[in-house]
Formats: C-alpha cells, sequence, structure tokens
C-alpha cells in the first residue's frame, strides 16, 4: 500500500512543475544550485544543528553555563576580571555565569557541572533554569 | 469489547468534561479529584507534542504553545485513539485553522509537518523492496530505491535554519526522509530541484540513468557532461547513504 502511495506521489507534478521550471529558466544559467544537494543527517542530528544554529544567534552563553570549568578557572586566573566580563555581556544570569560563580571549585559544584552537562546535551532550557535557580552561583 | 450505552455516555462525559472543564451531569464519588482527570490528560497532551515537535516547542514561547495545544485540545475531536498520532492531528488542526496567520508565525505550518515526517516514517510499515542486486551499471541498470521514505516540499527550509532564520527564506525546498535500513534511523537530504525530478523518475523503476539523463536535459535544458558527472556524484553518495539499495533484476 505505502509503498504504491510512494510511487503515486510526485511533489514536482501540474502546477508546481511548471511554476518552479519555468522560473528557473534559463537554467544553464544557474546550474550549481540545480547540482547542490545536503546530506543532513539523522533526525537528531538535524535538529542538534538547528537548535544550536538558533542558540549560537541568541542565547550561546547561557549553554556555557556550567561547562567551562576547569578552562574558566585556567583563564580566570591570567585574565582580568574586566575581559571575562566584557566577552560576555548580555543578560545577568548570563553575567554571572561568566564571572565564574557558577560551578566554582566545590566538590558539590562539579557534581553540579556533571548534570548540567548531561542535560545540556538534550535541553538547553535546562541548564537555564540552572543558573535561575540560583544553583549557580550558591556558594 | 462494546461498551454499554451507559458506560459509554460517562465516557463521553468525563471526557468532554477533561476537554472543556464543564462539570458532567453525572455522579462523582469524589469530586475533589475531578480537576486532577482533567490535570492529567491534559498534560499528557502537552507532553506529546513537546515530545513530537521539539523545534517548534523551543520556537514558540511558552504560554503561546500551551494555549495553542490547549485550543487542539478543547476543539478538535480526535479521530485516533492512538497517542503517538495525535501529533499529526495536530498539524492539520494547525494548518486547517491558520494558526501560522494569527501567531504570525509562517513557518508554523512546514516545521510542525517537518518534525511529523520523522515519526511518521520511523514508524512506517515495512515495505517490501524490490528484488535487486547489489552489482550493475549505474546507467544501464534499473535503480532500486529504499521504499521506506516519504518525499515531500516546503516553502521555509525548516529542516536547515532555525524557524525565525527560516521565515526569511521562503522559497521551494525539496526534502526527502528515510529510514535507514540498518539502524532503522530517519535521514534527512535537501535535495535540488533536478535531484527531485531524477528521483521521481526512479521511484517508477522504469527507467535506466541513461533515459532520465535525456528527460532532464530535454526539462532543464543543462549541458550534458556536467549533468553525468554531477548526477553519478549524486547517485553514489545515495548508494553510500543506503536510499539506493542496489539494481534491479
Amino acid at each position: 500500500m505505502e509503498n504504491k502511495s510512494n510511487k503515486k506521489a510526485s511533489i514536482l507534478k501540474g502546477a508546481i512543475l511548471t511554476g518552479v521550471i519555468a522560473g528557473l529558466t534559463p537554467l544553464s544559467a544557474n546550474s550549481s544550485a540545480l547540482f547542490s544537494y545536503n546530506v543532513l543527517g539523522s533526525g537528531a542530528e538535524v535538529r542538534t544543528q538547528i537548535l544550536e544554529e538558533k542558540s549560537v544567534s541568541g542565547t550561546v552563553y547561557e549553554l556555557k553555563c556550567g561547562s567551562e570549568k576547569e578552562e574558566s578557572k585556567k583563564k580566570k586566573s591570567e585574565t582580568k576580571k574586566g575581559e571575562a566580563t566584557k566577552a560576555k555581556k548580555g543578560k545577568s544570569t548570563e553575567a554571572k555565569c561568566g564571572e565564574g560563580k557558577c560551578g566554582e571549585g566545590k566538590s558539590g559544584a562539579e557534581k553540579k557541572e556533571g548534570k548540567s552537562e548531561e542535560k545540556k546535551k538534550g535541553e538547553s532550557k535546562s541548564t537555564e533554569a540552572k543558573c535561575g535557580e540560583g544553583k549557580c552561583g550558591v556558594e | 469489547m462494546k461498551l454499554s450505552k451507559e458506560t459509554e455516555a460517562i465516557q463521553n462525559s468525563l471526557a468532554l468534561y477533561c476537554r472543556s472543564g464543564v462539570e458532567p451531569p453525572i455522579p462523582v464519588s469524589r469530586p475533589e479529584s475531578l480537576p486532577q482527570y482533567r490535570r492529567l490528560v491534559f498534560n499528557i497532551v502537552l507532553n506529546t507534542m513537546q515530545q513530537a515537535f521539539p523545534i517548534a516547542y523551543k520556537n514558540i514561547p511558552g504560554s503561546e504553545w500551551k494555549d495553542l495545544v490547549h485550543e487542539f485540545f478543547l476543539n478538535h475531536d480526535s479521530q485516533t485513539p492512538q497517542v503517538w498520532k495525535l501529533p499529526f492531528e495536530f498539524y492539520q488542526f494547525v494548518s486547517q485553522n491558520n494558526y501560522s496567520k494569527s501567531l504570525k508565525k509562517p513557518f508554523l505550518d512546514d516545521l510542525l509537518f517537518f518534525e511529523w515526517i520523522e515519526i511518521e516514517v520511523h514508524t512506517m510499515p515495512d515495505i517490501e523492496v524490490t528484488k535487486h542486486k547489489t552489482e550493475g551499471n549505474l546507467f544501464t541498470d534499473i535503480l532500486v530505491l529504499n521504499p521506506e521514505f516519504k518525499l515531500f516540499k516546503l516553502n521555509y527550509p525548516v529542516h536547515i535554519h532555525p524557524p525565525e532564520k527560516a521565515t526569511e527564506l521562503k522559497d521551494d525546498y525539496f526534502v526527502i526522509a528515510y529510514r535507514h535500513p540498518n539502524d532503522l534511523t530517519v535521514r534527512f537530504l535537501n535535495l535540488s530541484i533536478l535531484h527531485t525530478f531524477i528521483i521521481e523518475k526512479l521511484i517508477e523503476e522504469k527507467y535506466t540513468l541513461n533515459q532520465i539523463i535525456d528527460d532532464t536535459i530535454g526539462l532543464f535544458k543543462i549541458n550534458k557532461n556536467e549533468l553525468i558527472i554531477n548526477i553519478s556524484t549524486f547517485l553514489n553518495d545515495l548508494f553510500n547513504q543506503r536510499l539506493i539499495l542496489g539494481y534491479k533484476i
């Protein structure tokens, strides 16, 4: 049944075909567009790509909350605080993370980082929430 | 098992209450528990939509999303008893009632459809593959496609970009989603109109690539050598991706 319906279905027939192909002529001038295709990968990969692109354009620093741990600790000893905050200008919660209150030093904090990293893979919101809930920066 | 009319009426009454909040005209032993049913049932629907449409969920503000699901819950008489199919009815409901316009999210129909397709292809029944061999001639043999796929067109590239960016790029986008025969994951390819044309020809399993190339040149007016080089690369890639399985016997 499905096979037959797949075989019957045409998304290019009729008006679409006429419209789109008529709109493309002369095609030889634009052959690179005609030959380009993208292997997008699995559904999970597509989702990750789209959601990451979204977060890069908007809320990238929220995702970084809790993940800077070692790196940020080292940098902080070398870098002036002013520079760090300059790089992380934005929302107040982001600034808090950027200033290094999030996950700094303590063993309890490390556990929290582990948790938030796990969740980060699936949901950026959970990491946001951690900052908002006050776990981030709790001494 | 067929229910008695009385039981059916009570069930319908309870279902109506869960959807509308209007108290049912039935005797209830613990009236204070009734709202919990409503809350639980709605949460199941809300959670189902959240899982089915993760990109839409993340791109529609929380209250708007909840309102949208609630509108669906209240106004749509579900046709399926299977919860996993409910997202398709949600897509239809949103599309038919033009929520993309009222919410000023022109990408919405495409996004919901795109996200639903993954579920549909993943759960589609197994389809018998045409008998084929793995060795053959790309140009003179008839190629056999993996039949577990869905070819569709979008107006916004919600399969490539986040919705707000996709909104600015309205055009014709052709996508194929297929179930990989090895790991059963659903995979996507973004296609040009030329590739779509070629795949539609391959679906018919009547034409060799040489015949398809002749048709393609006639329609698209492309240089033959350029076409052959590019199409060979494309089709070999489809072999690697297991979207083409072999050569018809």
